[in-house]
């Protein structure tokens, strides 16, 4: 496959009547993009704003963040979701790179997930650098929170797909092209290079707890080999609403840092032969299945090493350890890509399960930090979920306003597929 | 069907309980995401009890609370979101009901 990814960098974003990108500078057709989003007959009302980079604003809570797009000569939008089906991975795809899509939408009271475009919330999450068109999305009444987050989810494609279309005719910036072809070409190319697949835990276990891979629900497969380029032309979609800190959205899915990490190092330290979805589910006897499948399909194609990453905390933990086990008991050596829940300090036992072959584990943060966030000077959504943020223990509201929240709370904080801020500094 | 009158915890200690004594433990006792560890409401799915249970089914139990004390030590229960987590665990727990359809009942007759 062939995926050419033609960059168009954003420098700014300003509401129009016309969508266009001049001298990085996108305008939004905010009518256009209403409309769009109005097309479907459960939506009540939309509001459209903008937060930049810098900006005292604070939005919450984010339902998903997703990345405009112009897939160029091709069905354009979400093959399978928003569009007929059809073949990802294989094409040239626009991207208004810079620019965020940022849907809010609170179908339940509890829901977390912040975004702060300035001080120390911004420095934890990635989306407090993108220029983000935030798209309020308010239900007609009577809805279930199941109608009411496939509601939400379709308008944020939907708008991302809409305000995209300013990329169909701008200048390209920068084009980026990922080629990798069939399993035997590349190991003529490279018979010294070790074998390596990426497989890829999603949570796939009902309301708000759900990933689709082509509009499939990830509930009913059995774990699947793909291509890495077919989820970073918009394959894979986020059903989350509830691991803030560890979901991977939608644009996580279109950007996984995992999958251009090991491209990177495709034909120079590795030979890397596809991604492996593994759904979280929530029976033991689907884990154990799911599991052992995850171990047998990289044996038969042959892997010599594997790298897995988790989604979510709790009762996916016991699918990270067990498909490690298999994995290592197989022969396979395996890393893992886990955040982790240490406590206040740090200090505590960091995973639900362990498992002694789990020795090659990468943290992508602790999920328990506690930080603080200063009063904002304007919030994007539902000013009583920015209330909610505040952890729910004694004081965690200051007398100035601002609020100490763990980390759980902050979109992207702790990405297990890498697509975050946080890092290891070495002392 | 046991219905426990007390916290998440509570139920957690009455599924280790029947897990040590044989009852057949179903579907994990944790959700998937920590946000969900401050419900006060939460289904486990049990199956038949036997004579003893599996090792690695005690090991989950045991586990699950380690970490549910860890995630939940500092925090104060949120009663005003009671009716929406009671709405999230019930409809988690139908999915698991179609899971467990999926994996077993469609094959019998």
């Amino acid at each position: 496959m062939r995926l050419e990814h033609n960059l168009i960098y954003i420098k700014d974003v300003v509401l129009g009547d016309v969508n266009k990108v001049e001298d990085g500078v996108l305008t939004v057709d905010v009518e256009g993009l209403k409309a769009a989003v109005m097309t479907d007959d459960k939506v009540k009302d939309v509001k459209v704003d903008l937060a930049k980079p810098g900006e005292r604003t604070r939005i919450v809570p984010v339902k998903d963040v997703i990345e405009p797009r112009f897939r160029v000569g091709r069905t354009n939008g979400f093959p399978g979701v928003t569009t007929k089906y059809e073949q990802a991975g294989d094409g040239v795809v626009n991207i208004l790179k810079g620019a965020a899509i940022v849907t809010i939408g609170d179908m339940v009271g509890f829901q977390e997930g912040v975004i702060d475009m300035w001080g120390e919330g911004a420095l934890w999450t990635p989306f407090s650098k993108t220029f983000n068109i935030v798209v309020d999305i308010t239900p007609i009444d009577g809805l279930d929170p199941h109608q009411h987050e496939v509601v939400v989810r379709l308008a944020g494609l939907r708008a991302s797909t809409f305000v995209g279309l300013a990329a169909e005719n701008a200048a390209i910036d920068e084009t980026k092209v990922y080629e990798i072809g069939t399993m035997a070409e590349e190991e003529a190319k490279y018979p010294d290079l070790p074998k390596v697949l990426y497989v890829q835990m999603n949570i796939a276990q009902g309301l708000l707890h759900d990933t689709f891979f082509y509009g499939v629900d990830l509930k009913e497969i059995i774990p699947t080999w793909f291509h890495p380029f077919e989820e970073l032309d918009n394959a894979v979609i986020s059903g989350n609403c509830v691991a803030a800190c560890d979901k991977i959205t939608t644009y996580q899915h279109q950007n996984n840092a995992l999958t251009y990490d090991l491209y990177e190092q495709h034909g120079k330290t590795i030979n890397f032969i596809g991604n492996i979805f593994s759904p979280e589910l929530t029976t033991l006897d689907g884990k154990f299945r799911n599991c052992d499948y995850c171990a047998k399909l990289c044996h038969q194609l042959g892997a010599n090493g594997v790298i897995v990453s988790e989604e979510g905390y709790g009762n996916p933990d016991s699918d990270l350890v067990m498909i490690c086990s298999r994995l290592e008991k197989r022969g396979i050596k395996t890393a893992l890509v886990t955040d982790e829940c240490s406590g206040w300090d740090g200090t505590s036992q960091p995973l639900t399960d362990t498992a002694p072959e789990a020795v090659a584990v990468v943290s992508s943060g602790n999920v328990s930090k506690v930080i603080d966030l200063e009063p904002a000077d304007k919030v994007l959504g539902n000013i009583k979920s920015a209330q909610t943020l505040a952890g729910g223990w004694d004081g965690c509201v200051a007398e100035d306003g601002s609020l100490k929240v763990e980390l759980n709370a902050v979109i992207g904080a702790t990405s297990e597929i890498g697509y975050h801020n946080a890092s290891v500094k070495l002392y | 069907m046991v219905f426990v009158e007390g916290t998440f915890r509570d139920v957690l200690i009455k599924v280790r309980d029947m897990v040590h004594t044989g009852y057949e433990l179903i579907s994990h006792p944790l959700f998937a995401s920590s946000r969900m560890m401050f419900s006060p409401y939460r289904t486990v799915v049990l199956g038949s009890k036997r004579d003893v249970s599996p090792q690695i089914e005690c090991q989950i139990i045991e586990d699950s609370i380690i970490s549910y004390d860890k995630l939940t030590a500092r925090r104060n229960p949120q009663p005003e979101h009671n009716g929406d987590y009671a709405k999230v665990d019930l409809s988690l727990y139908e999915a698991t009901l179609e899971e467990i359809s999926m994996l077993r009942s469609s094959h019998t007759v």
